[in-house]
């Protein structure tokens, strides 16, 4: 059997203590505080519980107020006073951060610059799908010639390597010539050799057609990075031209989505000032 | 005698009209009434109005704040940026109690700075083991009820600073300032159920942190 006071305990885990606190208060009224009473009478722990409350209450009120001053004078200088009352822009933002609109145009603009990342995201995969499915001009062949190597075009990487490749015959052909049986090993080890940095995606996709010239452009120690930076640039370049089709939209939006949280950042922090 | 300020609010209120309602309760509290008036000025850049307001309330919301916060280099502080926040802002002064408007900007920078200092916690509340309080001598002049009242004084403010900063402030705004629950809702921008809550469940802390010192508070 267990001890009495044991059952106490338990029945007081139980109780709601809010309703002690309350009611040391002074808060409740009706059914509330009939309950609590009850509750209060009937176990001893709320009781000393109560009073305990009610005691740290009368103590808190009478804790005496800090005895010395501040020691500082609070008063703002005319300086002060100046830099806070901004002009120029910075007073625009702030009377912008003033008015009602504030936050009703922070939350368009972003939205707005939200959806527009979005579409104009969207339209950027809708392109390079079409793009990756109908031949391009030659302005952008090496892009397009890069971007299907990836995924193992074999038959329009060969189309292109040639054209891509093409200065190198012509710049030194007898150093590529001199060279090809150092380089035929160098491109015999896929991924290691400057064939495989150059078209390093290229390795396994590449036909045995286009091999030649790239063991040539491997081989050729002085010249061969005349292609390589070469088909770089026209990586690069196809790259550049595929953001400008694409940038206005997303700047747009970008822009949009910065001021946008800038006019609900600035919302924000005035109404922390003021609560 | 019939010039006195008194007998003039009394005069007024008889023949109150209800299109004189805002207006008279304005005039009827002097203090706002003063308060209103340097607030326009300063609305219209007179900075010494301002200041003037400054020099009323800056010992009040000091009082206040050095209670939220651990340290009086800390309360001086949101004091300060309280007053310049309320420069700033002058313009959204909305009407209402002029004392109430910069008390809640005051809570508002200490809770601001409060949150900002979390992860770098400081001593906790040096002033609390500031010896040089006492209270004044007068009939409970006897040395072990000074003793007494001290020593709960320090283990109640030890136990404050335990608690959160949102059970602390309404806490003291309610205990130690004196304001009602309504006016504690509106400075801290809750509900009123809210603000209940916090100081019933402040209490509880402070109860359970004070759970071996009960002996001070108790008869």
């Amino acid at each position: 059997m267990p001890h009495v006071s044991e059952v106490r305990a338990t029945d007081h885990d139980r109780h709601d203590l809010m309703l002690v606190a309350a009611l040391a208060a002074g808060d409740l009224a009706g059914t509330d505080r009939d309950q609590a009473i009850a509750q209060t009478d009937s176990c001893a722990e709320c009781s000393a519980l109560h009073d305990d409350l009610v005691a740290i209450a009368q103590a808190t009120r009478s804790v005496p107020p800090p005895i010395r001053g501040t020691g500082r004078d609070f008063r703002l200088t005319p300086g002060q006073a100046a830099s806070l009352h901004p002009s120029g822009w910075r007073r625009f933002v702030r009377s912008g951060g003033r008015g009602a609109f504030t936050r009703p145009l922070g939350v368009a603009l972003a939205t707005f610059g939200i959806a527009g990342i979005l579409i104009g995201t969207l339209s950027l995969g809708f392109t390079a799908g079409s793009s990756a499915s109908a031949p391009q001009p030659a302005a952008a062949g090496g892009a397009t010639t890069d971007r299907n190597a990836v995924v193992g075009d074999g038959s329009v990487a060969s189309a292109a390597a040639p054209e891509v490749l093409r200065p190198v015959p012509a710049a030194s052909a007898a150093a590529a010539s001199a060279a090809a049986p150092v380089a035929s090993s160098a491109a015999a080890a896929p991924g290691t050799g400057a064939a495989g940095g150059g078209f390093g995606t290229a390795d396994g996709g590449v036909p045995a057609a286009s091999a030649p010239t790239s063991v040539g452009i491997a081989a050729a120690p002085s010249t061969a990075q005349v292609p390589n930076q070469e088909t770089t640039s026209t990586t690069s370049a196809g790259d550049g031209s595929s953001s400008r089709s694409w940038s206005p939209l997303l700047i747009v939006s970008a822009i949009a989505l910065v001021i946008g949280v800038a006019l609900l950042v600035l919302a924000r922090r005035r109404e922390n000032e003021l609560g | 005698m019939l010039d006195s300020p008194r007998l003039t609010i009394a005069v007024r209120r008889d023949p109150l009209a209800v299109e004189d309602l805002r207006s008279t309760t304005v005039a009827d509290d002097p203090v706002q009434r003063r308060d209103l008036i340097l607030l326009e000025r300063a609305r219209e850049g007179d900075l010494d109005a301002f200041n003037d307001l400054v020099v009323c309330y800056q010992e009040q919301l000091f009082a206040l704040i050095v209670r939220m916060v651990p340290d009086r280099d800390q309360a001086s502080d949101c004091v300060q940026e309280a007053f310049f926040s309320a420069y700033r802002n002058l313009k959204a002064f909305r009407g209402g109690s002029v004392k109430s408007w910069l008390h809640r900007i005051a809570i508002n920078a200490a809770m601001d700075i409060q949150r900002a200092r979390k992860r770098r916690p400081s001593q906790p509340y040096p002033e609390l083991e500031d010896e040089s309080w006492q209270p004044p001598a007068g009939e409970e002049a006897d040395p072990v009820h000074t003793a007494l009242t001290t020593e709960r004084h320090k283990a109640l403010n030890s136990a404050l600073a335990t608690i959160t900063d949102d059970q602390r402030a309404a806490i003291v705004l309610f205990d130690v300032e004196g304001y009602d629950y309504a006016e504690i809702a509106t400075m801290t921008g809750v509900s009123l159920g809210t603000v209940k809550s916090r100081i019933h469940r402040g209490r509880l802390a402070l109860r359970d942190r004070l759970a071996d010192r009960m002996d001070l508070f108790r008869g």
